[in-house]
């Protein structure tokens, strides 16, 4: 890589600037939605159109005096009306991303994404660079050629049951259709509780509440899909190459150093299948809102193993684990059952049946995904790892945590906890989204003799990786 | 190396606990007068709340707060209505602070935080001695550390 400063790709004016193009749409605005026209028309519009042209301007003047270098590391430098430069050290890059939309695949473009660890909500950098360019940061050659991971079923159940609106196509929706049928043929029953004009508005107020979940589910499934449609990922040496998208390809390089923690989730639709999401937790990779850091999006235990051993060798797990006392069964099932119990006792005296009849469905979903977390419950310490096992909404989770990685525990016992001899374990981690993992009402005593030897083993252990305080 | 809550802690919570009972108790008042006079009852109530808090919960706290560290970890437990355990191994400790607020130095009570790479655990109501201490091995432990 050489010393020499280059200027972004032209596509960076594009990327920058086509919110302003939305003024050059106000002049049409006007006429068609506020019938301006003459001296008026022509006033407004020229200032809307001159501010427009001026803020591209100054985009595209930006983008003249940007240059950027790739000699250890990426050095940029921006200079118009303040100067702004930055470094980004080759050895502090945790994560490199390109990603290639279909416009810059027809301008040679790439979008790079370089991401050190740390806590932010974006990248640390973001570069608009040539395919040329992109190519020699993130090389293909030296990658064993990776393989497609998953079939295409796989991705497909996967992407239809991880987003929450499915919850919605699957439990609200038909709950919402019924009510707003009940309400219109009947509004006799509510006159008590509005008055007429409202009882008309709220059947089509819902009608168009399900339409918008149906057809917000129909997008997240889309979207899910289309991300990971053609997942590839693949190991050389100390980094992972995962390689995912169908319109938009990404091309993430990550160091396996800075991998923090292995998880594994599973929804009760996938589970009926017997397939598993892998995720990890990677200093600046998944730091996007939206995106999940998926390593395996969807595959069967067996699967899951090779893969994991292929991709992650050596990665520290924990097998045992001190389970929650079959007494604590309320403190996981009493939530959804009292849902699930009141709905049933008023489908019992006549109210709503339909209504009643998806109430009991949406909550008996509930009860089972937290009747599977209380058996598979659990917190375990080794010489080398921490493993927590539990239920976090509508997903099974399995987390395994490297030692040097576990921050601080966290051991909280409210009254009857006290009374009952049980306690909940948080464990703390270093990484960009969860960083959080809690297990409830599990028994005090042993659980606070495992908290005492995590520490004791964190201290006297060889690292995996590097510890939470190198690689923050 | 153990410590607890400082010997003047007690005082101090009550002292916070009573001028914000009576601001809360002030305000309830003036809505009362100035929203509905319903509200009259929640201020009722509101004082003898704010005076078994004054006179319980200081001593109740200030009996939980205690904590240790032997080189290898940093355990603390506080908490009265929730008892909370946090446990911090060393490796993991990136810096840590010690605040003292303006009431505190009259009470001679510090707030030690300890700040590592997910998040931060504080040690509230340590007498000057025992937050000292704690300090001097902590970063005498740091410096020594290969990290």
């Amino acid at each position: 890589m050489t010393g020499m400063y280059a200027r972004p790709h032209p596509l960076t004016i594009w990327y920058r600037s086509r919110k302003w193009c939305l003024l050059l749409l106000v002049p049409f605005v006007r006429v068609l939605v506020f019938r301006q026209a003459g001296w008026d028309l022509v006033f407004s519009s020229s200032r809307d159109v001159l501010l427009a042209v001026v803020l591209i301007a100054y985009t595209t003047a930006r983008w003249y005096t940007t240059r950027y270098s790739l000699h250890d590391g990426l050095r940029w430098r921006q200079k118009l009306l303040y100067e702004h430069r930055l470094w980004v050290m080759a050895d502090d890059a945790a994560s490199i991303e390109v990603e290639r939309t279909p416009l810059m695949a027809l301008c040679s473009g790439r979008r790079v994404r370089i991401n050190t660890a740390g806590l932010r909500r974006r990248a640390d950098a973001t570069v608009l660079m040539s395919k040329k360019q992109a190519a020699r940061l993130l090389p293909m050659h030296g990658f064993r050629r990776p393989h497609q991971l998953c079939s295409f079923w796989a991705v497909l159940l996967m992407a239809a049951s991880s987003s929450n609106a499915a919850v919605g196509l699957l439990t609200l929706v038909p709950a919402l259709q019924q009510a707003a049928r009940l309400m219109g043929e009947k509004p006799d029953r509510f006159l008590h509780l509005a008055n007429e004009v409202m009882i008309e508005g709220i059947p089509a107020a819902l009608q168009a509440t399900t339409n918008i979940l149906v057809a917000g589910w129909a997008l997240a499934f889309l979207r899910q899909w289309l991300h990971f449609y053609g997942f590839y990922a693949g190991r050389n040496g100390d980094a992972l190459h995962i390689s995912s998208g169908f319109f938009t390809r990404r091309d993430v390089r990550i160091d396996c150093h800075k991998i923090t923690t292995l998880e594994l989730r599973q929804t009760l639709f996938m589970r009926l299948f017997g397939l598993y999401t892998a995720t990890i937790t990677a200093a600046g990779y998944g730091r996007e809102s939206g995106t999940r850091p998926v390593l395996v999006p969807a595959a069967r235990p067996k699967r899951l193993c090779q893969l994991l051993d292929e991709l992650l060798p050596g990665f520290p797990v924990c097998g045992s684990c001190l389970r929650p006392r079959s007494s604590s069964w309320f403190r996981y099932l009493g939530a959804p059952l009292g849902w699930f119990l009141a709905v049933f006792a008023v489908r019992l005296l006549g109210f709503a049946p339909i209504l009643t009849l998806w109430g009991m469905i949406g909550f008996g979903w509930w009860l089972v995904i937290r009747a599977i977390g209380f058996w598979r419950s659990g917190f375990g310490v080794s010489a080398r790892a921490v493993t927590l096992r539990y239920s976090r909404g509508l997903a099974l989770y399995e987390v395994q945590i490297p030692l040097e990685v576990a921050d601080s525990i966290q051991i909280t016992r409210s009254i009857f906890q006290r009374f009952g001899g049980t306690c909940t374990v948080e464990v703390h981690t270093f990484g960009e989204k969860r960083r959080r993992h809690r297990v409830m009402d599990l028994p005090y005593l042993p659980a606070a003799a495992l908290a005492r030897q995590l520490c004791e083993n964190v201290n006297k252990f060889e690292f995996w990786g590097q510890t939470s305080k190198e690689i923050s | 190396m153990t410590f607890r809550a400082g010997h003047r802690a007690r005082e101090m919570l009550s002292l916070q606990i009573g001028i914000v009972g009576a601001v809360l108790t002030a305000l309830l008042c003036l809505c009362s007068v100035w929203v509905t006079p319903w509200l009259w009852i929640l201020t009722v109530l509101f004082v003898p709340v704010t005076l078994v808090m004054v006179c319980w919960y200081p001593r109740a706290y200030v009996r939980v707060l205690r904590g240790s560290y032997d080189g290898a970890a940093i355990h603390v437990v506080k908490g009265v209505f929730w008892r909370r355990e946090t446990l911090v191994p060393m490796p993991a400790l990136r810096t840590f602070e010690c605040w003292t607020l303006p009431l505190g130095r009259l009470f001679d009570c510090h707030t030690v935080v300890l700040r590592f790479a997910g998040g931060t655990a504080m040690l509230p109501m340590l007498g000057g001695r025992d937050a000292e201490k704690l300090t001097v091995l902590l970063s005498k432990e740091e410096s020594e550390s290969p990290l």
